[in-house]
């Protein structure tokens, strides 16, 4: 570089201003994720042992059973590898675990995710060549017409027709079980996208009683997010930090470990962060 | 646990501008460079014994925000209005006190480095503008010391010819 550039590109970013590090809000969330790292690894010891006993429930004193496969609430936790389970209620559908839970902002995906559309009171424009699923308990209004599908868990299914547009391409499906107030908005771009999207709804499942799902409670109070998650079979556990002097944070419920759209077994734990102002 | 955490306060407190400056070197806007800072920081803090024992650990955790950016910001290329949004993971730092001077200084920075594709930015801050030593940076960005010395070359080069910086260079006293 020429000595007539040197002081320009220093002086550029000597003047960038980077803003007071929130040290502390920073520590609670770091901490949060590494319990959550510990919890799901027990959480996967406990699913797997819930299945073990289960199927050993299942099948004792049954010499002659033929029952295999047929029993609905292990086949719906037989999730394919590199997969999880993501839903609301008692519906879940599998999403490739390397997406993210709720990484939407204004209610558009802002990378490949799974996540709760709310009412925010902003706007954005659309990221390109992101994937995601929209959960949402009521049906979505679309422009395509619904129609009944093959049933999920012996529960009704509408369905909208499989739609792919552009050269990316971007293939979209809207589907839902109405009785369990469970639907799920489709969108994947890219290579296989049309095959991506017919095994999300090919993988549309009714979650069995022993397990449930973390709901979402948008912009809730604290009361209104421990409601949801008892009301769920969940315990609760409230975690508090407290924001920054220097920083600029909203008091209140920050997040869920595990997060909304987790599916867990019945009366498993929940970290609610909540940000104290 | 309670050496870690004082350990990892410390060296956010210490690492926190340059990281985020570092981030908007690379593309971001300040809310994206504060928000991809956090996103590395907390990934450090998962393998923060990791990054102690790392032989240079600034090294590692530019590399880790560099890892970062490539694979969270591949693709984002808009703002959000200004609204009622979503209380955020972790808070967003103070903004800068005049919004009109620093919208423009990122919008230098990103102008003046446009012609220069994302492995350049990252030498170029992290050999020139952080001084990290030949080899630091070769860590930190995962090449070869010559990869390091031919993309600065090259890219000090390009920046020489840039009009922007000639612009820029124009309006400061």
């Amino acid at each position: 570089m020429t000595t007539n550039h040197q002081p320009c590109l220093e002086e550029l970013w000597e003047q960038l201003p980077a803003g007071s590090p929130p040290v502390e809000a920073l520590l609670a969330s770091a901490r949060l994720r590494v319990r959550r790292r510990r919890l799901l690894a027990s959480m996967c010891t406990v699913a797997v042992l819930a299945v073990g006993i289960g199927t050993a429930l299942t099948f004792a004193g049954r010499p002659d059973s033929s029952v295999g496969p047929s029993n609905s609430g292990l086949a719906a936790l037989d999730v394919q590898q590199g997969h999880r389970l993501v839903g609301i209620a008692q519906a879940a559908i599998q999403v490739p675990q390397a997406w993210s839970f709720n990484a939407a902002s204004c209610n558009v995906p802002i990378r490949d995710t799974s996540f709760f559309p709310w009412d925010q009171g902003c706007q954005r424009d659309t990221v390109d060549g992101v994937s995601s699923v929209a959960i949402t308990a009521d049906r979505p209004e679309v422009r395509q017409p619904y129609s009944d599908g093959a049933s999920a868990g012996g529960e009704p299914v509408i369905e909208t027709d499989l739609t792919c547009n552009g050269p990316a391409p971007t293939c979209t499906q809207v589907f839902g079980i109405p009785p369990l107030n469970a639907y799920f908005s489709v969108s994947i771009q890219g290579d296989g996208a049309q095959q991506t999207v017919q095994d999300m709804r090919k993988s549309l499942t009714v979650i069995p009683s022993a397990y449930t799902t973390v709901p979402f409670v948008p912009g809730g109070s604290l009361a209104a997010v421990r409601d949801a998650l008892q009301k769920s079979g969940l315990q609760v556990n409230v975690e508090h930090s407290s924001c920054p002097s220097t920083g600029n944070c909203q008091p209140g419920v920050v997040s869920t470990d595990p997060p909304a759209g987790t599916v867990l077994p019945t009366a498993s734990a929940v970290s609610v962060q909540v940000l104290d102002g | 646990m309670v050496d870690r955490d004082a350990d990892f306060s410390a060296y956010v407190a210490a690492r926190w501008t340059s990281l985020v400056r570092m981030a908007v070197f690379l593309g971001c806007s300040i809310e994206e460079a504060q928000d991809l800072t956090q996103t590395a920081l907390m990934r450090c803090y998962v393998a923060w014994k990791r990054v102690q024992r790392a032989e240079n650990p600034d090294s590692y955790v530019y590399r880790v925000l560099i890892n970062c950016h490539r694979d969270v910001w591949p693709r984002r290329s808009s703002h959000e209005v200004p609204g009622k949004t979503p209380v955020p993971e972790v808070p967003l730092s103070e903004q800068a006190p005049d919004g009109g001077d620093l919208a423009a200084t990122t919008d230098a920075i990103h102008r003046a480095l446009a012609e220069l594709s994302s492995e350049a930015r990252a030498v170029v801050v992290l050999r020139h503008l952080l001084q990290l030593s030949e080899q630091e940076t070769a860590d930190a960005l995962a090449v070869p010391v010559g990869t390091v010395k031919s993309r600065l070359s090259r890219a000090l080069s390009r920046l020489a010819d840039s009009e922007h910086l000639l612009e820029m260079r124009g309006d400061l006293p």
